[in-house]
């Protein structure tokens, strides 16, 4: 077993298109802070006025009930916890500074692509082999495909959430580099960098869950481009579909799930639709995720292998 | 089918495109289940007994399937690891096959030759008591096919097991101590290769004279069967017969310029059993 697992990581360390998605997205994350450093620069006194004044107004508002709150919307907590929580000074900050207490908002909108990469490696660590047809090499070394299938998972979605940890920690750092020297700092006390930390681990987790539906999908269709067509034509049609004409489904669908697990926030909005929890969008992930394995491991332990 | 290969040796498997070489091959290297019947390799039910056996199994199936985008050195070193087979094993292996100085080049950038030495490579690594090589010699150049020979035999003497199907039949003449036919995924034939051309029907004598037509008329006459081919006749006769042909035609001022037994080669042994195979399948 190890030295399968041993083989798996010099495959998956030996393809092109790890690290290919790896220097693109390290140069994104270069480009992406050498525009906010252009951008950022510290506010004038007028500034800082300005924003305080228009946070202290937004956040009396909210208090007041002028927003017209639905009680569902509140989670529980009482109005003022929920304006303490979402009407946050940082949001008023003057545009052109770059404030650091806003990174894991920034991380959970590039958390997009994290996902799609994690959905491509996964997709093509196994349609590669069925491409090549080293997929019949191998096997005529390892027999035992179960494990194969296994291993290449486990493999595969250790390479992608470190991948996806390790590009936010450097995205973390290099935003932090820009707020230190051109940005806002303040704000980040209490439980800010314990809060960031989970956002990072769950973007993490959810480019791993990208990459074993994309490996499961890759390993029942044997290809990777029909695997990614599948996944995203789901993602965009079929669930928007069924979202729009039966909006009960919502809790039942990946992209909301998805969205409420990254968010770590029951919201998804949307007319007839019910808050939902975060503990059910990873119950409801994980049943999609182990179905799709299940039904990957069937079919290649049973198929013939041309 | 029902065949059985004896360990160590060169065992040829022949037939004729789409006759089942290949699917027999994935049968017993666990590829593909068989519909109905039993594999069993090295002791071992396959493909439940696979694994237990599998490291003394090298194998080719087709065009060696590697990683294209993959150096050739790469693309082994993944191999050697779930065997824990060591770098130098792979070196050697890449020297063994004559692709030491391409080692580090893309497959993408390979010959058909060379793809088909790293194949080989890639079943010799594991120092296997039993190769399974389907179609070695694709590819490859003349100096190439006679290094497979040679190394086939070499293989086999060694003791090992070396199963290889082929369409070369020539070469497979010159290398298999034994051979089994298929035909429309039936073994037509099997044993050792002098029994298998034995049992050609093209046993018998070439005799030539200038008169073809005439020699076929005088044998014809003194009952002995004769086939007037382009430039001999066919006598079906043993070599004994010999004497008796050649009075029999000098009686009629007919003389012998040639006279020799039929040799059967095992393409025309091949050729007739699956013709006759061929012709007895059902529409």
């Amino acid at each position: 077993m190890i030295r399968l697992v041993l083989s798996e990581f010099l495959r998956i360390r030996s393809r092109r298109l790890i690290w290919v998605l790896a220097i693109l997205m390290v140069l994104g994350v270069v480009v992406g802070s050498a525009i906010a450093a252009a951008n950022s620069h510290p506010p004038t006194s007028a500034d800082v006025e300005r924003a305080h004044a228009s946070y202290l107004s937004e956040h009396a508002s909210c208090v007041a009930g002028d927003f017209h709150m639905p009680s569902a919307m509140l989670g529980g907590k009482t109005l003022r916890q929920w304006c303490d929580e979402n009407i946050r000074e940082a949001d008023f900050a003057p545009t052109h500074e770059f404030v650091l207490s806003t990174l894991s908002d920034i991380l959970k909108g590039t958390s997009f692509l994290l996902i799609v990469m994690g959905l491509v490696i996964g997709s093509s660590s196994v349609g590669a082999d069925w491409h090549s047809g080293s997929m019949s090499t191998l096997l005529t070394w390892e027999p035992r495909r179960l494990r194969v299938l296994a291993v290449r998972i486990v493999v595969v979605a250790a390479t992608v959430f470190f991948l996806a940890i390790a590009l936010q920690a450097l995205l973390s750092l290099a935003l932090a580099a820009v707020a230190a020297t051109r940005g806002d700092t303040t704000g980040l006390g209490g439980t800010w960098l314990q809060d960031l930390t989970l956002v990072i681990a769950r973007i993490g987790a959810m480019a791993v869950f990208g990459a074993v539906v994309g490996l499961s999908v890759s390993m029942i269709g044997r290809a990777t481009a029909a695997s990614l067509g599948v996944v995203f034509v789901y993602l965009a049609v079929v669930e928007s579909l069924l979202w729009g004409l039966k909006p009960g489904i919502a809790p039942w669908l990946l992209s909301t799930n998805s969205v409420v697990f990254v968010s770590d926030d029951p919201l998804i909005g949307g007319p007839g639709t019910d808050p939902f929890s975060v503990t059910h969008a990873v119950v409801v992930m994980t049943i999609y995720a182990v179905a799709l394995v299940v039904v990957a491991a069937a079919l290649f332990r049973s198929r013939d292998v041309d | 089918m029902d065949l059985e290969v004896p360990e160590g040796g060169v065992f040829g498997f022949l037939g004729p495109n789409g006759a089942g070489k290949t699917t027999t091959i994935r049968c017993l290297l666990g590829l593909v289940a068989p519909t109905e019947g039993r594999v069993r390799m090295l002791g071992a039910e396959i493909p439940r007994g696979l694994p237990e056996v599998v490291r003394q199994v090298g194998s080719i199936v087709e065009a060696p399937a590697l990683f294209p985008s993959f150096s050739g050195r790469r693309n082994l070193q993944i191999l050697a690891r779930l065997d824990g087979i060591g770098r130098n094993t792979v070196e050697d292996a890449l020297e063994k096959v004559g692709l030491a100085e391409r080692a580090g080049d893309r497959v993408r950038t390979y010959s058909l030759g060379m793809r088909q030495r790293l194949g080989i490579a890639t079943a010799l690594i594991k120092d296997p008591a039993v190769l399974i090589l389907d179609e070695p010699a694709n590819g490859l150049d003349p100096a190439g096919i006679v290094e497979v020979r040679e190394l086939l035999r070499r293989l086999g003497a060694e003791g090992r097991t070396v199963f290889v199907s082929s369409h070369i039949l020539s070469e497979v003449h010159q290398t298999a101590d034994r051979v089994a036919i298929l035909a429309n995924g039936r073994c037509v034939a099997a044993g050792p290769v002098s029994e298998v051309l034995a049992s050609s029907k093209g046993e018998g004598l070439i005799v030539k004279l200038r008169d073809l037509e005439a020699g076929h008329a005088a044998l014809t006459a003194a009952g002995i069967e004769a086939v007037l081919e382009e430039e001999a006749l066919r006598v079906t006769a043993s070599a004994s017969d010999a004497e008796r042909i050649s009075r029999t035609l000098a009686e009629r001022g007919l003389y012998v310029t040639e006279l020799r037994p039929d040799e059967v080669d095992l393409e025309t042994v091949f050729l007739e059993l699956t013709h006759d195979a061929d012709e007895e399948a059902p529409a």
